[in-house]
């Protein structure tokens, strides 16, 4: 097999479900998949900025720590938007009012395996069915076609 | 192609030499990096890579070797290369591993991203046991280390 910078890159390629599967494939394999590297590439690109505007400090020391970190609902913006990553498994949403007009969004961008969204917490929503505001959707690499 | 540039000669860890144009063989950085630094003797030495590996690298410089120019960015010939490296990762694994590794070694970005790629779709949304059969790789986990990383991934799943 190859040198684990190599796997590292391969899994890379993959998405966050495929890595993390990879990782039980064998010791070699979960170092590989633990990687930064890999990591970096699934993270929204613009993570720094939502790290610095968390209003309770993330504790995260790898790549893939802060990707499980942003996988719960942070807080950014002094409280006043919730960002979450779009979940690995669907069913993570399943406590989400369907009320909520947040929720419609989701189950249209599932299908395109948007990376995270933000939403206003209900209090503050401006109206039922206005635009939510997204500061970012896709996989990175995606778009490079 | 014109018959004045300037050419480098190779040479592969079985002593196959190959000469090919500068344009070409500067597609590798750590070439570039050789050559710039002084290694400009009779040939430059590319010890990790068999002549046969060597040859089918420098095909892929060789067509890859107008991508950066004005006309090689041109959607016909984008399209008509894209269609040309599928058909060139079409090989046995084991050559495409030693693609990677030479890739790697070379510092070719375009060949590792090509080969790495196709790599990453023979794995995407398989099972652990499926990519296990697919790259021939032994379990090497006790069943309390599988249990461990098992958990440490829970919350993906959860």
């Amino acid at each position: 097999m190859l040198p684990e910078d190599c796997l590292s890159i391969i899994l890379s390629f993959t998405s966050p479900e495929d890595a993390l599967r990879a990782s039980l494939v064998s010791s070699c394999f979960r170092s590989a998949s633990n990687s930064d590297l890999v990591w970096e590439r699934f993270l929204p690109s613009d993570y720094a900025e939502i790290v610095s505007n968390s209003v309770t400090p993330l504790m995260f020391c790898s790549k893939k720590e802060l990707f499980q970190c942003l996988s719960d609902s942070v807080l950014i913006d002094g409280g006043n938007k919730v960002i979450k990553l779009l979940p690995l498994i669907c069913t993570r949403f399943s406590n989400l009012s369907i009320e909520s007009p947040i929720f419609n969004r989701f189950s249209s961008w599932r299908n395109h395996q948007a990376r995270y969204v933000t939403y206003y917490l209900q209090k503050n929503f401006p109206s039922h069915g206005a635009p939510i505001p997204c500061i970012g959707a896709g996989y990175p690499w995606q778009n490079q076609g | 192609m014109e018959s004045t540039s300037k050419k480098v000669t190779l040479s592969s860890s079985d002593g196959r030499t190959f000469e090919v144009e500068e344009a070409v063989a500067f597609q590798s950085q750590t070439i570039k990096h050789l050559y710039e630094a002084g290694c400009t003797g009779d040939f430059i030495p590319v010890p990790n890579v068999t002549g046969d590996i060597l040859s089918m690298v420098l095909r892929y410089c060789e067509k890859h070797v107008d991508s950066d120019t004005a006309a090689g960015k041109e959607s016909f010939y984008v399209n008509k290369l894209k269609g040309w490296d599928a058909l060139f990762v079409k090989v046995d694994q084991s050559i495409l591993f030693d693609l990677i590794l030479a890739a790697d070694f070379l510092n070719i970005k375009s060949l590792m991203d090509l080969t790495c790629k196709t790599v990453a779709s023979m794995m995407k949304g398989k099972t652990t046991e499926e990519i296990r059969g697919t790259f021939n790789i032994k379990n090497d986990y006790t069943p309390e280390a599988e249990e461990m990383v098992r958990r440490e991934n829970q919350w993906a799943f959860e």
